[in-house]
C-alpha cells in the first residue's frame, strides 16, 4: 500500500512546543490543524497509510504529543481508525511510538 | 590449541616421571590391577579437573561480564532519572521552568528511552524472557514519569511546577528507581 508521509522536522518544526496555540510556539494543536488532520483526511480518502516520521527534532513533550495525536483521535471519536491509518518512525526515541499509541487510546476514555 | 598441547605434554611428563620413579626408586610399589573404585575416582578427578577450569569457570566469567555490563547500564539509567528529579527540584525552587530547563528535561527523557531500550536488548541476549514483567513495570514507570514531568501545561509561558506536582514527581521517581534497583538484584541472581 502506498503511503503519505509527514516528517515533522521538515514539514513543521525541529522544536515542537506546547499544547495550545495561546501557550507558545509550535503547539500540538497547530500541528494537528495545519498538518496532521489534512494529511490524515487525504490518507483516509485515498485509502493510504500515513507515516509520521518523528526523528530530527529536539524531542517531544507529552503536552505536544497528546494535543496532536490524542486530538486526532478525539476528532474522529474513535481510536481504532487512527491507529489503523497511522504508522510511525522514531529512531531517536524508541518508546515514542508506544507513548503516542497510548495517548490515542486514552483520548476517548477521558 | 596451545592449551591442549600443554595438557598432552603434562600427561606425557607425568607418565615418564611415574616410570622413572618405578625404575630408579623401587621403594614405590605399583599395583598391576586396577580396582573399580580407583578407576571411578580417576575418571571423576579427570572430569572435574577438565570441566571446572574449561567450561564452568569460563561460563561463570562470561556471565559475570554480561551482568556487569547490564548493571552498569541500569545504574546509568538511574543517574539519568536522578538528573530529571534534580532538574525538576531546581525548577520548583526557582518557581519557573526556563526554556533551557524544558529542553533539557525533554532530552533527558529521550536518553531514558534509549538507555532503557539498550538494557532490554542486552537482557534479552543474556536472560531471555526472565525480566519481561519487570520491564513492563519499568516501561510503565517511564511513561508515567514522562507524563508527570512534561505533561499538563509544560512549556506554556509562565508554567511552573506546584508543590503537589513535585510531590507526585517524587512518588513516581522513587517507584521508578525502586523498580530499577530490583532489576539489578534480579540480574545479579542470573
Amino acid at each position: 500500500m502506498d503511503k503519505l508521509i509527514i516528517k515533522i522536522a521538515d514539514d513543521y518544526t525541529t522544536i515542537p512546543g506546547v499544547r495550545e496555540e495561546i501557550e507558545g510556539d509550535f503547539p500540538g494543536e497547530e500541528f494537528l490543524e495545519k498538518i496532521l488532520l489534512p494529511k490524515f483526511k487525504q490518507a483516509l480518502s485515498e485509502n493510504k497509510k500515513l507515516l509520521i516520521d518523528l526523528d530530527g527534532t529536539a524531542g517531544y513533550a507529552t503536552s505536544f504529543l497528546e494535543a496532536a495525536f490524542g486530538g486526532l483521535a478525539r476528532e474522529y471519536k474513535q481510536s481504532k481508525i487512527v491507529l489503523d491509518t497511522l504508522e510511525f518512525k522514531s529512531d531517536d526515541d524508541p518508546f515514542l511510538e508506544d507513548d503516542i499509541t497510548e495517548y490515542i487510546k486514552e483520548a476517548n476514555d477521558k | 590449541m596451545i592449551r591442549y598441547i600443554v595438557g598432552i605434554i603434562l600427561v606425557i611428563v607425568g607418565i615418564v616421571i611415574g616410570m622413572g620413579l618405578h625404575h630408579y626408586y623401587p621403594i614405590f610399589q605399583f599395583e598391576d590391577k586396577i580396582d573399580v573404585v580407583g578407576l571411578a575416582t580417576l575418571v571423576v578427578t579427570i572430569f572435574l579437573a577438565v570441566y571446572i577450569p574449561i567450561f564452568l569457570e569460563r561460563n561463570m566469567h562470561n556471565k559475570r561480564s554480561e551482568k556487569d555490563v547490564i548493571i552498569r547500564k541500569i545504574e546509568m539509567l538511574q543517574a539519568t532519572i536522578r538528573n530529571v528529579n534534580n532538574t525538576v527540584g531546581e525548577c520548583v525552587q526557582k518557581q519557573t521552568v526556563s526554556t533551557a530547563n524544558s529542553y533539557h528535561l525533554i532530552s533527558l527523557f529521550t536518553s531514558i528511552s534509549n538507555e532503557l531500550d539498550t538494557i532490554i536488548t542486552l537482557s534479552d541476549h543474556c536472560g531471555k524472557d526472565k525480566f519481561k514483567q519487570d520491564f513492563e513495570e519499568i516501561k510503565n514507570c517511564r511513561f508515567q514519569y514522562k507524563n508527570t514531568v512534561t505533561g499538563g501545561d509544560f512549556q506554556k509561558k509562565g508554567f511552573k511546577y506546584t508543590i503537589l506536582d513535585k510531590k507526585e514527581e517524587e512518588k513516581i521517581y522513587h517507584k521508578f528507581d525502586k523498580a530499577l534497583c530490583v532489576l539489578i538484584f534480579k540480574v545479579n541472581g542470573l
